[in-house]
């Protein structure tokens, strides 16, 4: 008989979104993993078969929801035996990704299904690899970072007679133990304190967003209501389109060094950053609230047990705009700690606190911008296949559930890149353009002098 | 001191540096590599695997290995 398991808090956010917009496109990810070399495409085929065994989060499958809507999951392989080959390489780059793009918008439809699909992909240019499209409740993006070394690895171990990659530790029992740490109700009672004492502190949030003032108007007059804090979030279009920047190396190097001469974290001065743009389209708003994302993972277990750890949760910023760069940045660095100390509770939960204090009208968010940096890399020397152009492409899902969603992940050059997910129904790439713009200014400005306050930084921008 | 076999066992989860190879004065951040977020989710589960409380205000006092050994043996003697 299965074993059944409760979604964990990670899952839950993304089963929420599911039901929330009614599709599961929300929670798709997709991947294209390619090397520049002829590939055995039988034994990718069998390594990927193998991945499988190894990497017991991809055997994940939902039940139908219940009467209250919950779902749970439990574990049951799907061989891999045949994979079907996808050959593109007749198509140029551009023709070839569009492809793969449109296959990332498909769903995985009903329950007790498996949530994964993996071709086998010829591309233009010699490149030759694989696409894995996947539902994020398996799988978050350092799951899928590990999960495409280790098949790369299996490849050069039977291929070129490299090291046999280590074991992956078993995700059911890390899933297990995540459970056992949620139940431990000591645990919960001093992160519902903390959630519930920001709330006490500061009292309801406040929106707000890129495109300004404007937008909080707007919901304001459309609840009839002065004194609204919250703005309507969009559901009918959630179409998303995508823009990418490069900071080259010698820029990115001065962002690091400044972070490991100050002991910021990156993170937490990407917050700063997004916040003050935030706070200088707002009128000098001082409070904000960013949704960070963070990977949970600490231990080697988790490191390499896949599954979907990721969760956001709101990093509420009260910064007055007098605050030097550099105590700004301390004082995220302070609220993101105590956020990770805190981060096994449930985030749906410090929503439903909110709506019960407040009385947040449903449909209406504080939040406009998301957050994920990702420190993780994928290339081709951490993969045993040192030298070899890699090809490896993140593809939007189509759907996003948020209006702005940047992630940024270092490149194959030392540098960044910062990559846009917006919704196309509130936002055009001029919108975008201008916030990377003032993004890079006001991240330059404050570290070349750190003692100017906010303000003076978004003056002098 | 009591503790100190088993916080380095516990504390090898957390970063590459093997047990026997860990010494009293070395710094969670800089000399084992931890990230802020491994670092606060250690102390979680510091506290919940040697049942002592943390006091989020006392965190910046315990960078050290053996910090936190003094800490956690503290902790036990009131306990």
């Amino acid at each position: 008989m299965k074993t059944l398991y409760p979604l964990t808090p990670a899952q839950n956010m993304h089963y929420q979104w599911i039901r929330q917009y009614n599709t599961q496109q929300v929670c798709g990810v997709t991947i294209v993993a390619a090397v520049k070399m002829d590939l055995d495409f039988m034994l990718l085929n069998k390594c990927i078969d193998e991945e499988t065994k190894r990497y017991e989060c991809l055997n994940l499958r939902f039940t139908a929801p219940d009467e209250n809507g919950e779902i749970k999951q439990y574990f049951k392989r799907k061989s891999q035996k045949t994979i079907k080959l996808l050959n593109l390489s007749s198509m140029s780059f551009e023709e070839a990704e569009s492809v793969c793009q449109s296959m990332a918008y498909e769903t995985f439809e009903g329950a007790d299904r498996a949530m994964y699909e993996f071709l086998l992909v010829m591309l233009p240019g010699g490149y030759n690899g694989f696409f894995a499209h996947l539902d994020h409740r398996l799988i978050d993006s350092c799951g899928l970072a590990v999960m495409v070394k280790d098949i790369m690895a299996l490849y050069a171990h039977y291929k070129f007679g490299k090291d046999y990659p280590q074991e992956l530790a078993g995700f059911e029992e890390v899933l297990t133990k995540d459970l056992i740490k949620a139940g431990n109700q000591k645990r919960f009672d001093k992160d519902r304190a903390f959630w519930e004492s920001i709330l006490d502190k500061y009292g309801e949030p406040l929106y707000s967003d890129i495109q300004g003032k404007k937008v909080l108007e707007e919901s304001r007059k459309r609840h009839n209501d002065k004194s609204l804090r919250s703005a309507d979030i969009e559901k009918e279009n959630l179409f998303v389109e995508v823009k990418d920047y490069k900071l080259d190396s010698e820029a990115t190097k001065k962002l690091m060094d400044y972070c490991a001469g100050k002991k910021i974290s990156f993170n937490n001065l990407l917050l700063l950053t997004m916040r003050t743009y935030l706070s200088k389209v707002n009128d000098l708003q001082e409070d904000i609230t960013i949704e960070s994302f963070i990977a949970r993972r600490s231990t080697h277990d988790e490191w390499t047990s896949g599954g979907s750890r990721t969760i956001m949760f709101p990093c509420r910023t009260v910064i007055s705009p007098a605050t030097s760069f550099f105590d700004a940045a301390k004082e995220i660095q302070d609220m993101q700690n105590s956020i990770y100390l805190h981060s096994n509770y449930d985030p749906e939960l410090i929503k439903k606190s909110v709506k019960e204090r407040f009385g947040t009208p449903d449909g209406t968010t504080y939040e406009s911008c998301y957050l994920t940096y990702q420190p993780l890399q994928v290339n081709a020397d951490n993969m045993n296949l040192s030298g070899i152009p890699l090809y490896f492409k993140w593809f939007a899902n189509g759907a996003a559930t948020k209006k702005v969603y940047l992630t940024v992940t270092h490149t194959d050059e030392d540098g960044l890149n910062f990559s846009y997910h917006y919704q196309t129904a509130a936002l055009e790439e001029k919108d975008i353009e201008l916030f990377y713009y003032y993004m890079m200014r006001i991240v330059f400005t404050g570290i070349c002098d750190d003692s100017r306050t906010l303000k003076e930084i978004i003056e002098t921008v | 001191m009591k503790n100190e076999k088993r916080f380095k066992e516990f504390l090898a989860q957390y970063c590459t540096v093997k047990p026997q190879d860990m010494t009293n004065d070395m710094r969670f951040l800089e000399d084992l590599g931890l990230s802020s977020f491994d670092f606060m989710s250690l102390l979680g589960d510091l506290e919940d695997n040697f049942d002592v409380e943390i006091d989020t205000e006392k965190i910046g006092n315990l960078t050290t290995i053996g910090e936190a050994l003094v800490f956690i043996e503290g902790a036990a003697k009131t306990a």
